[in-house]
This record gives C-alpha cells, structure tokens and sequence, in this order.
C-alpha cells in the first residue's frame, strides 16, 4: 500500500480519543499478576496475537498457536516489565518466537498471505515474520492515538510533510502539530519497544 | 519528515525507524480477526482455571436456513464426484472455480463481487478467494463457508481475512460441499451461520 492507509481498514483499529489509562493498569496488573488480568490482556491483544498467528502459521494452527502464546505469558509474567516496552509488544515477541519455533518444528518455510489484491501465498522469512509484527504494533499504535494526533502522525510518518506543510494541509496551529508529534512519539516507540527488545519468553 | 523541532539525536533513530515501518504498512496490518471462542477456552483450561466464557465449535457447524437464494443456487448444482483437475495456479490444482455474487443476497454486500476456486494441492484442498468491497464493520466479520448441494450441511473454513488461501478441513470432500458462501458474522460467539450472506456461488468443475 505505501503511503495510503485505507480508512476502511484503519476502523478496525478502534480510535480513542485520550490515552487510555486502563492500558498502564493492566500493564502494571499483569507484571504483578493480578487475577482479571490475563483475561483482560486476551480481550485487549487477543485479536491482534490470533491475527498475527493466522498469519504466520496459517489458519490451522492459530488458535493452537495463540493459545500457546498466552499460556506462556501467564506462566512467565514474572519477566513483564512495563519500563521497557508495551504489553502488546512483550506478547507478540512470544507470539514471534513461537510462531518461527512452529514453523521449524513443520519443517517448512513460514507462510503468509498476500495483500487482499494480489492473494498469492509467498515464503517468508523469520525477518519476514518480525515485520509483520512490528507493523502490526505500529498499526495498534496508530488506533491508540487520539484522532488529531493520529492524522498529523500520519502525515509525517506516511506521507513526509513538514509540520508547517501539515500545519497548512489540517488548519491546526504548527504549535499544536508539534506537540502532537512530540507526544505521538515516544507511544508509538513505546509499543514496539517490547518486541524490539527481544521481548520474552518462557 | 523535515522535522525542524527535531534536535534529540535519539527521537532522530525513532522518526527514521518509525518512517520505514510506516512505509510497509499495508492494509491487512490493520486488519483484525476475532478469535473463535474456544481460544480462551482452551487457554484457561490449561492454567486449570475455570472457563466461564468458554462456548465450544462443532468442527460442522449446524445447518442454519440460509433462505431461498440458497435453494436456487442449490438447483443449479450439478454434484461434482471426484474432482478432476483443470488448471494450475500458485497453490495447486484447480479443480473447480465460482462465480461470486450478491445477487439476491444482503443489501450490506451490494458492492462485493468475486470468483473462488478449489484447488487441490497434494491431498488436501484449499478454497482461493478472490472478493472485492468486502465490507468491514467494526462490530461483525466476515465468515468463509462451504455448504452442500442440499443446504443442509456447512463446513466454516473461518474468518475472512483477505483475499488468498483458505484450508479445507481433511476429510472433507470439496465436490460435496460446491457452494462457495460468505456471510456477515455478528461479534456474538454464536457458532451458526447468520443467514445473512454477502456473495455466493457454485463451484463446478
């Protein structure tokens, strides 16, 4: 796709308006293991894991595989920790591991499915695996920003514009495009943090 | 982005890396499938923690009545018997390949269209879809069907998830299951079909 984010399919990210505070409390909740948060951690990245493993290993294998993914969270919660990186990014880099260790273990080269266009199945690499991942991350990223910041993050990020050429193209004072990258920023590093530190596994 | 605010050297790295992911993106990262039911199921099952939430899918799921559309494309059925191959594409051998249409269907389809094929690769077979202005709501999803000549039996080959490959359970024999369904699925773990189907149509070989 490049620089175009079909609007069709950003609805399927849910927009928020502010910064949810629920997230930092389920992230603090399951690094200390509370009882609900397991539950709510699959309720907030279920879909994302499920979507990332259909990728990957196919549609036999997800649910087997996303089910490995969250029991393995739980059973190594202990190594959360919410200062280097989003729980979003600490599950996919279980789901990552597991999904390439899948994948050796069938004795084949990962899988995925083309854009929705050109539906061809091609062979994919692990690196291959670990972007899928990563743009993933930064897709719920994008979902959690508030609708003015996402727009400006996009300009700049997807399409390149300077704040004051965003500034021109969305009527909003360049102060206020600043401030929203600014603040865009360190959320977005934030959620792919986990996976890019190696996350952790059992 | 020509970020003239921009003096940290490390928020430097982030814009860079940030750019080249966003760059990639494509529409199927911001896709998301619903996991089926069972998922949390299982997962609480193996913590030995109870399941409240848990509703299990028949591997068939139940008849629903998919309405007269359906028992006119069941007319027009000739049942297929061995599937012969007829081509290849990038996946196999295609053995038998549908027309997709809204005709008759959900207005909420009106603008989806399509072909489908059955293509045999080793000894299993897979069902390649091809549908365009699939739509997307953000409270429902799409699911994949294929149902037999007599609307009686259906087999779920899972949420719609683009354009590509999608399995046919082992032990299922395509030529019994030829027409080729696609239905808007409300997010309510309800495992049957909705009867309310955007494109369909018949597989023959």
């Amino acid at each position: 796709m490049g620089a175009e984010v079909d609007r069709r399919y950003s609805r399927r990210v849910p927009d928020r308006t502010t910064e949810p505070p629920e997230r930092s409390e389920l992230e603090l909740s399951f690094a200390d293991g509370g009882d609900s948060a397991l539950r709510t951690a699959y309720d907030r990245y279920g879909s994302m894991v499920y979507t990332f493993c259909q990728r990957t290993v196919g549609h036999d294998d997800a649910v087997e595989l996303a089910q490995d993914v969250f029991v393995s969270a739980w059973r190594s919660q202990g190594s959360y920790d919410p200062q280097r990186g989003g729980l979003g990014g600490w599950l996919m880099a279980i789901a990552r591991n597991k999904a390439i260790d899948h994948l050796r273990r069938q004795g084949r080269q990962p899988l995925t499915t083309g854009g929705e266009h050109d539906g061809d199945i091609e062979s994919a690499r692990a690196d291959d695996i670990e972007m899928i991942a990563t743009r993933m991350l930064l897709a719920e990223a994008l979902g959690e920003l508030a609708p003015r910041a996402r727009q400006v993050v996009e300009l700049a990020f997807l399409h390149d514009l300077t704040h004051e050429q965003i500034a021109t193209k969305t009527h909003l004072p360049l102060g206020t495009v600043k401030i929203d990258v600014r603040r865009s920023l360190p959320l977005l590093q934030r959620a792919m943090a986990g996976l890019t530190s190696g996350g952790a596994d059992e | 982005m020509n970020d003239n605010s921009r003096s940290d050297p490390d928020d430097a790295a982030v814009v860079e890396r940030l750019k080249m992911v966003a760059g990639q993106l494509t529409d199927e990262d911001f896709q998301r499938d619903v996991p089926p039911p069972e998922l949390w199921g299982a997962i609480a099952a193996t913590m030995d923690r109870p399941a409240n939430q848990v509703i299990t899918l028949p591997r068939t799921r139940r008849r629903v009545w998919l309405g007269a559309a359906a028992a006119v494309v069941a007319a027009l059925v000739l049942t297929g018997g061995l599937l012969i191959s007829r081509r290849d594409n990038h996946s196999g051998n295609v053995v038998a390949e549908a027309t997709l249409s809204n005709q008759g269907l959900s207005p909420l389809g009106s603008a989806s269209s399509g072909s489908a094929e059955i293509v045999r690769r080793g000894t299993s077979y897979l069902l390649h879809l091809d549908v365009s202005r699939v739509p997307k709501e953000p409270s429902s999803y799409v699911e994949v069907w294929l149902i037999d000549d007599q609307v009686k039996g259906m087999v779920s080959l899972g949420p719609f998830h683009g354009n590509g490959d999608y399995v046919i359970p082992s032990g299922i024999d395509p030529s019994k299951y030829p027409i080729v369904d696609m239905s808007i699925e409300p997010s309510d773990g309800v495992p049957t079909h909705s009867g309310v189907s955007i494109v369909r149509g018949v597989a023959a070989t």
